[in-house]
């Protein structure tokens, strides 16, 4: 990718959208250009195409951040619906200062929070250990989850938000309640330990067995950063 | 800092290649990293750890909601109904606005009235474009006019270096360009590929729009009329534009502007011909094979740009200003594409239906009026004429009265006392 939102100036967008955001939801018809504070300041307003809209684009990054951090992949599935279920409930409490995919992620982080202390208290669940997923994976998607899991905990959440999520510095430092030049620090020092990780061997010589190479488990960061 | 020979630190790298430092930031960054070696290492080396992570690849989610989110969704519609049947939430809004302050009145309704007037303006101006348009498309005559440029300008061609080290840019208007200049976010959607075989079949013959103009004098007006028709449906063409006169005294014609396939255009000629007596003859024709070419080519050009601006909205967020900004954008690439289309589509119909501009006339035939009007007649218009010059010479002195009475009162009343003085002086010198 070339370049990027600034996401860094500014993130106050309630001003601008009081003025404009009106005219675009008089239409009530949201098009795939539509932004994605357009539709969900629709959704509020009561546009079930609106909410469809953001469903369509969200369902699958959703399910991605779910099935990386935990080995279910019928959790994942679960868990990406259950973050739907909290924005419809709670709707009326998006203020547009935010953008809906921080919003999305923030909502998906909290849940996987709250799965893992139920886990952690209850015990994993059967599905959980015996992961269908890993059968599938490729040499490189096991050597890649085995670099990940030696990553620091809070280091690893910021790396994968970066990575599979594409959320801007900005974006992460929000979600995660940590100030922007941790973020960019700690990535850095992600990066560098999964090179170090990934370069000595081969990727030949990492562990295949599905029971070992579990998706990666992430503390809480925001607890660890508290 | 690793060395005082480098000017940015190794999370500024990363930060550039994240495409998360400012323009100028940025700038100095490549500048830096198009000579220095050690940092074109680290870039390359955080790019390796970005393609490892990137093999790492889930599935998709099952297709479809669960019925949790049905039924949620369900239930708000229902009370977003029943809020609506009580009216509160309107109402409630309809209250807050008559709290609104005065000086925000006093803002908001000389606002209000200026975009109105400016959405009239710009209604009006982007309505008497599209009339023109029709206008063109319709005549089908003349030759559209000049395109204009699409104001985006696409470069296909790619900087080498921006593999190697991917430049990143933080302001929009970058986002721009970007969104211009990089080609192929996304595939070519399927109109696109039409377009593209449109074009190789326009380059691949020679496109002309033929144009031709008869003159024809019929004997039997309302014959050569039903046979010009099925001439017409015979050559499977149809009308452009129809019309017939018949004054009084004087001979009827027809004049019609006919679409005619192409390869049907001589025959059909030839059988105008044989109406009658040809008065006049003309045809022409109009490469347009470039012009079609060149606005194929502009075409998809906008069509790329206008799915790589949708893609990058649908991607990705950031102010709303921004996100409006490239909204924008869409929306004038897309009245490009549209204006583009509708000219493309007449050039292709002027290619394909040749016009045919035709003009009957009907042998002039005097005719003596034998029937002089009867007795009755010619009372009753002579009653009518009577009538209308009473009226009229009444209405006349009306008006003449209305119009220069004022006048002549005000002159009367200046010179009444000076003639009346006048007048007794006169009288008294007589005595």
């Amino acid at each position: 990718m070339n370049t990027r939102w600034n996401f860094l100036a500014g993130r106050d967008i309630t001003d601008t959208c009081n003025a404009s955001c009106s005219g675009a939801l008089e239409e009530e018809a949201p098009a795939t250009m539509t932004s994605d504070e357009v539709l969900m300041l629709a959704f509020q307003r009561g546009s079930r195409e609106a909410f469809d809209e953001l469903y369509t684009r969200y369902r699958n990054p959703l399910y991605g951040f779910f099935r990386r951090r935990l080995n279910s992949e019928a959790r994942a599935e679960d868990l990406a619906q259950e973050t739907f279920l909290v924005v419809i409930r709670d709707a009326e409490r998006y203020e547009p200062r935010a953008l809906v995919r921080t919003y999305l992620y923030a909502i998906a982080l909290k849940l996987l929070m709250s799965e893992w202390r139920k886990r952690a208290k209850d015990g994993p669940d059967i599905d959980s250990v015996a992961d269908p997923a890993a059968h599938g994976s490729t040499v490189s998607d096991l050597w890649v989850r085995e670099g990940l899991q030696k990553l620091d905990d809070s280091e690893r959440e910021i790396l994968m938000l970066r990575e599979y999520e594409q959320l801007s510095y900005g974006e992460i430092a929000e979600v995660l309640h940590l100030p922007l030049n941790t973020v960019r620090s700690r990535l850095f020092r992600a990066r560098m330990a999964l090179k170090e990780h990934l370069a000595p061997s081969a990727p030949t010589q990492v562990r295949t067995s599905p029971h070992e190479s579990a998706a990666p488990k992430v503390s809480n960061p925001i607890e660890r950063e508290a | 800092m690793r060395d005082k020979t480098h000017p940015l630190d190794q999370e500024e790298v990363m930060a550039y290649l994240d495409g998360e430092l400012s323009v100028e930031e940025a700038t100095r960054a490549s500048e830096h990293l198009g000579d220095c070696r050690e940092c074109q290492e680290l870039a390359a080396n955080l790019q390796g750890v970005s393609r490892h992570i990137a093999a790492w690849q889930v599935g998709e989610a099952q297709p479809g909601m669960t019925p949790a989110i049905v039924s949620a969704l369900q239930e708000i519609e229902a009370s977003a109904g029943r809020s609506v049947g009580r009216g509160s939430s309107s109402w409630q809004h309809w209250f807050t606005l008559a709290a609104m302050p005065r000086w925000a009145w006093a803002v908001s309704v000389p606002v209000l009235l200026f975009l109105v007037m400016a959405g009239f303006l710009t209604t009006g101006r982007y309505a008497s474009r599209r009339q023109a348009m029709t206008a063109i498309s319709a005549a089908s005559q003349t030759a559209p006019a000049p395109p204009s440029r699409p104001q985006l300008t696409v470069e296909m061609d790619e900087d080498p270096g921006r593999d190697r080290l991917k430049a990143p840019q933080a302001q929009v208007s970058s986002n721009m360009e970007y969104a211009a200049s990089t080609p192929h976010i996304a595939g070519p959607r399927p109109a696109e590929d039409n377009a593209t075989k449109g074009l190789s079949f326009a380059s691949s013959r020679t496109m002309i729009a033929r144009t031709a103009q008869l003159s024809v004098i019929v004997k039997d007006f309302d014959t050569s009329q039903r046979r010009l028709e099925d001439i017409l449906k015979r050559r499977g063409g149809y009308v452009g534009e129809m019309a017939t006169s018949a004054p009084e005294g004087a001979d009827r014609k027809l004049t019609a502007t006919l679409r005619v396939p192409s390869n049907q255009l001589d025959a059909a000629i030839a059988e105008v011909k044989e109406l009658g007596r040809v008065e006049s003859e003309s045809q022409g024709g109009e490469e347009v094979t470039s012009q079609y070419v060149d606005l194929q080519a502009r075409l998809t050009n906008a069509r790329n740009t206008e799915q790589r601006l949708t893609e990058l909205l649908r991607r990705q967020t950031g102010k709303l200003d921004e996100v409006v900004t490239v909204e924008e954008k869409i929306s004038d690439v897309r009245e490009q594409i549209e204006r583009m289309e509708a000219e493309q589509k007449n050039l292709s119909e002027r290619v394909e239906f040749g016009t045919l501009s035709v003009s009957l006339s009907e042998e002039r035939k005097t005719q003596l009026q034998v029937m002089p009007p009867s007795v009755g007649t010619q009372f009753h218009n002579a009653a009518v004429e009577g009538y209308r010059s009473v009226v009229d010479g009444i209405v006349s002195f009306i008006v003449f009265l209305m119009s220069w009475g004022p006048t002549l009162l005000l002159w009367s009343a200046i010179t009444f006392f000076p003639a009346r003085a006048s007048w007794r002086k006169l009288r008294r010198a007589d005595a």
